[in-house]
């Protein structure tokens, strides 16, 4: 019975990720080396990988500073009440369950070109549809809970005590945030972290929708391999999906590491 | 530090944690808030840190008020219940952080630390971390790192609720002998009278958000002023109807006055064995439990039950015998009023019927 | 004084920054979609709900995603409870694999299923011999959706295997419950919230995926049209009022489920 079990698990991870993991690996090399580096050093490969980076990085550094704080106040803070506290609670999950294309719609019609805001902005000579800004605030928008979600737990259960004692001793709160809690959630943080640089890098209907897709300037690199797909480019499609397939099984490496230097402290 | 309260209130929602209490604690005193747990104890041990703001009320410290001044102002220490040890610093960190924030120089938070090291024992220990230590290790570490940066007013919460009951007494006699070295005045929090009263040197008596009595242990002991009080300190028996026994029969005319007594205030003999014999009821001897140095004997009077103890050294008793008893004062309360009340033909024997 | 004053004013400013922010960010765009799907009135509104397009989208999302759920539902309570209970070779390797639908783009994810299930592929060439049609079908959807919610139900169940005593399995056994009684009276009990929510979870993201399902669907309307690639036409056909209208039908069902799960996860916090 037991053997079956083990047995038929491995059959479905094999099927479910395995085989398309080992696919993807293969799948890039399959007109040679050539191919592979065709694909990536085309210039709309450049840019959409280039864009994607940057996306990533500031989508991760705005959501880990603005994610620890919010959380820091939905646990802590007294001037919030607890009424309050646990609407703004359920506030944050929301973008979980929106639909990426519907968050990326949600920009487009506020600070679409036709809209006061856009036309606004537009006057100033930026644009933030069809631009980067509107697509690093969509995958904002996607990203938002995780790093709230990670370090709140962590926060419930480390518990208040240890900063009241460094109040009592005389530490005012940027000090004890920074000798007292950081060091103990740093570890939620780290995983946070990871896991907002892979949805970030992975987002593609928000983006898709706010971007435009227009090549060698708003492209991605999710939707460059969506681009690839549609015009029956797969050979090129691979590589691109090669290179974003490597960095998540990095990813995915730094999160076992990372959760396992949570569960130590 | 000379500390002051005046009416102070607590309330979380609808919830009244701490009702009207107002009390004065002076200089260099040891200081044990008793009571059942959730009776606010902590609360007001919390407010006097500054970690929680009172409802209404003034706090005072030396003549100034200090309400709005936040913890890192009040110059007290804290010992938590837990602990709450920086689990990420060794012992040395832990005792320096009040002194690092006080940006002493590193030589005199090395010195400072030193001594409060040694002082509590725990040299050699140093470099070691919070989960490498025991119990009672960790409570020094606290009870160190929380008088390091000399904090005139020491709080303690349940001090030693975490600590195993071996080794706890010792732990309790070592702290009172620390805090009178040390000269500083401190509160702790307890729900044990047994460690209240052996530790503090008064007490004050905290139910359901209310001072009960402040007093020294012997006080609150010898003149309960609420039968809460009475009935929380000590043991005691509760006799409804205290007129079937010699001496009390004047209470039968009030009635829902009951009456509260303790082992030691019931002397009972062999008829002979009590003197004042015109004093002393009969009763049957109910049950006899072995206390190890005594015997516990409950005794029958028609339906009503008193409990006293006997001393190894007597005449052991049989159950079902019949014993003489002289009940010498109870503590008497009704919904209105209450009173101790001596038993007065001990004072004035009545001349012998015939 | 003066430096008590300071910081408060900081403090102050500080919170309110952040609060601003998370407003801005997250209710905002909310309220605007509501408030723009209803923008010319409700007869527009009802008129893009009505179209039988729209509506037959949704219902095609609503169903594959409940078949997509129940599947997971079943391999994930199987294999949350071999990763736990079982010791053998490749185990914490199979654990750390569970995450990977959540590092894998989902686009990538879509393009997998394209390339091991197409057409030209092996397996896409033995179905379509014996009459069954992967991609650009109904299955290649749920495929889609099961792989980008593959995690969710495992990582639910898991937490509550760890903390189950297993004193309390073996006290059933001491009364003399055979192996399948203890299962189904004490280990199942314990798990069901965890599968419950879980799976509710893995609903509310297939009814919202998209990267995955885009790429593999076909998309033929009425047919293989799912609800977030028809908003995605309706975007792209400059008709943002019609897709607010269907995204509002879809986003009130997700909210729905969102706060069902919070009501389960409160429920067993609070017990």
């Amino acid at each position: 019975m037991r053997r079956l079990w083990i047995i038929l698990t491995y059959v479905i991870f094999t099927l479910l990720l395995i085989v398309p993991l080992v696919k993807i690996f293969t799948g890039a090399w399959e007109e040679g080396i050539d191919g592979f580096w065709d694909a990536l050093s085309r210039p709309q490969s450049i840019h959409a990988l280039m864009m994607t980076g940057i996306i990533v990085v500031l989508v991760t550094i705005i959501n880990t500073l603005f994610g620890v704080m919010l959380a820091l106040y939905l646990v802590r803070a007294q001037w919030l009440g607890p009424r309050l506290k646990r609407l703004l609670n359920s506030i944050v999950d929301l973008p979980f369950a929106v639909s990426p294309v519907i968050g990326g719609l949600m920009i487009v019609l506020i600070l679409g070109p036709s809209t006061v805001i856009g036309a606004l902005f537009a006057d100033m000579g930026v644009n933030i549809v069809y631009a980067l800004p509107g697509m690093i605030l969509a995958t904002l928008f996607v990203t938002f809970p995780i790093m709230v979600r990670e370090v709140m737990p962590v926060l419930q259960e480390i518990g208040a005590q240890q900063e009241e004692a460094a109040s009592t001793l005389g530490a005012y709160s940027w000090y004890t945030f920074w000798k007292v809690t950081w060091p103990s959630i740093r570890w939620g943080v780290i995983y946070g972290v990871v896991l907002t640089v892979a949805r970030s890098m992975g987002e593609f209907g928000a983006v898709l929708v706010v971007s435009g897709n227009i090549m060698n300037k708003t492209q991605t690199a999710t939707t460059l391999v969506y681009q690839d797909v549609e015009n029956f480019n797969v050979v090129a499609a691979n590589g691109i999906a090669l290179v974003l397939a490597a960095v998540s099984v990095g990813l995915l490496l730094l999160m076992e590491w990372s959760k396992k230097r949570r569960e130590v402290h | 530090m000379h500390i002051e309260v005046r009416g102070l209130n607590k309330s979380f929602g609808d919830f009244n944690a701490v009702k009207d209490v107002s009390f004065d604690i002076e200089k260099g005193k040891l200081i044990g808030l008793l009571g059942p747990s959730g009776g606010g104890k902590t609360s007001i041990l919390r407010m006097l840190a500054g970690l929680e703001t009172p409802t209404s009320g003034d706090i005072v410290f030396h003549g100034q008020r200090v309400n709005d001044l936040p913890p890192q102002e009040r110059g007290i220490g804290f010992v938590f219940q837990n602990y709450a040890l920086f689990k990420h610093m060794t012992v040395y960190d832990n005792v320096a952080f009040g002194l690092k924030v006080k940006k002493l120089s590193k030589e005199k938070i090395r010195e400072r630390v030193m001594y409060l090291i040694e002082l509590t024992g725990l040299k050699g220990f140093e470099h070691r971390y919070p989960h490498q230590l025991s119990g009672g290790q960790r409570q020094r570490v606290a009870f160190a790192r929380a008088l390091a940066p000399e904090p005139q007013l020491l709080l303690l919460d349940e001090p030693f609720a975490a600590i195993d009951a071996k080794i706890r007494t010792e732990l309790r006699t070592w702290l009172k002998e620390m805090i009178e070295r040390v000269g500083i005045t401190s509160i702790f929090v307890t729900h044990d009278q047994e460690e209240a009263i052996e530790v503090a040197d008064e007490i004050m008596i905290i139910s359901k958000g209310r001072l009960e009595q402040k007093g020294s242990p012997w006080d609150i002991y010898k003149n309960p002023e609420t039968p809460f009080v009475a009935s929380f300190i000590g043991e005691s028996t509760i006799v409804e109807d205290i007129s079937i026994l010699k001496g009390f029969e004047s209470l039968s005319d009030q009635p829902g006055t009951k009456a509260l007594i303790r082992p030691e205030y019931i002397e009972h003999g062999k008829p002979g064995e009590i003197k004042l014999a015109s004093a002393a009821t009969t009763a049957t001897v109910r049950q006899l439990h072995f206390r190890g140095s005594e015997w516990m004997v409950e005794l029958a009077i028609g339906d009503t039950k008193l409990i006293t103890y006997r001393s190894l050294e007597r005449e052991v008793l049989q159950v079902g015998g019949q014993v003489q008893v002289l009940v010498h004062r109870a503590y008497m309360f009704n919904d209105d009023d209450s009173w101790i009340m001596e038993n007065p033909l001990k004072v004035d024997p009545m001349p012998i019927h015939i | 004084m003066n430096e008590i004053f300071r910081g408060k004013a900081w403090s102050f400013g500080f919170r309110s920054a952040i609060m601003i922010y998370f407003l801005c960010l997250i209710v905002l765009p909310i309220v605007g979609i509501y408030t723009q799907s209803f923008s010319l009135g409700w007869t527009p509104f009802w008129e893009s709900v009505s179209d039988p397009l729209a509506w037959k989208a949704v219902l095609l999302t609503l169903k594959l995603a409940l078949i997509a759920t129940v599947l997971n539902m079943l391999i994930g309570t199987m294999i949350g409870w071999v990763l736990i209970r079982y010791r053998f070779p490749g185990r914490s390797i199979l654990n750390s694999l569970v995450d990977l639908p959540f590092a894998l783009p989902t686009a990538v994810g879509g393009l997998l299923i394209l390339l091991l299930l197409g057409p030209n592929s092996l397996i896409g060439m033995l179905a379509g011999k014996i009459g069954i049609e992967i991609v650009f079908h109904e299955p290649a959807i749920v495929i889609a959706m099961l792989f980008v919610t593959f995690p969710f139900v495992i990582r639910a169940i898991q937490p509550l295997l760890e903390e189950l005593d297993r004193s309390e399995e073996e006290a059933a056994y001491t009364l003399g419950a055979s192996k399948a009684k203890t299962f189904f009276s004490v280990i199942f009990p314990t798990m069901l919230p965890g599968i419950l929510s879980g799976a509710m979870l893995a609903f509310s993201r297939g009814l919202a995926e998209f990267g995955a399902v885009v790429l593999v669907a076909g998309n033929i309307p009425g047919k293989t049209l799912v609800a977030s690639v028809f908003i995605f036409g309706e975007i792209e056909s400059n008709n943002p009022q019609g897709a607010a209208a269907v995204s509002v039908m879809l986003l009130t069902l997700s909210f729905l489920i969102l706060w069902l799960v919070n009501q389960l996860q409160a429920r067993r916090s609070t017990p």
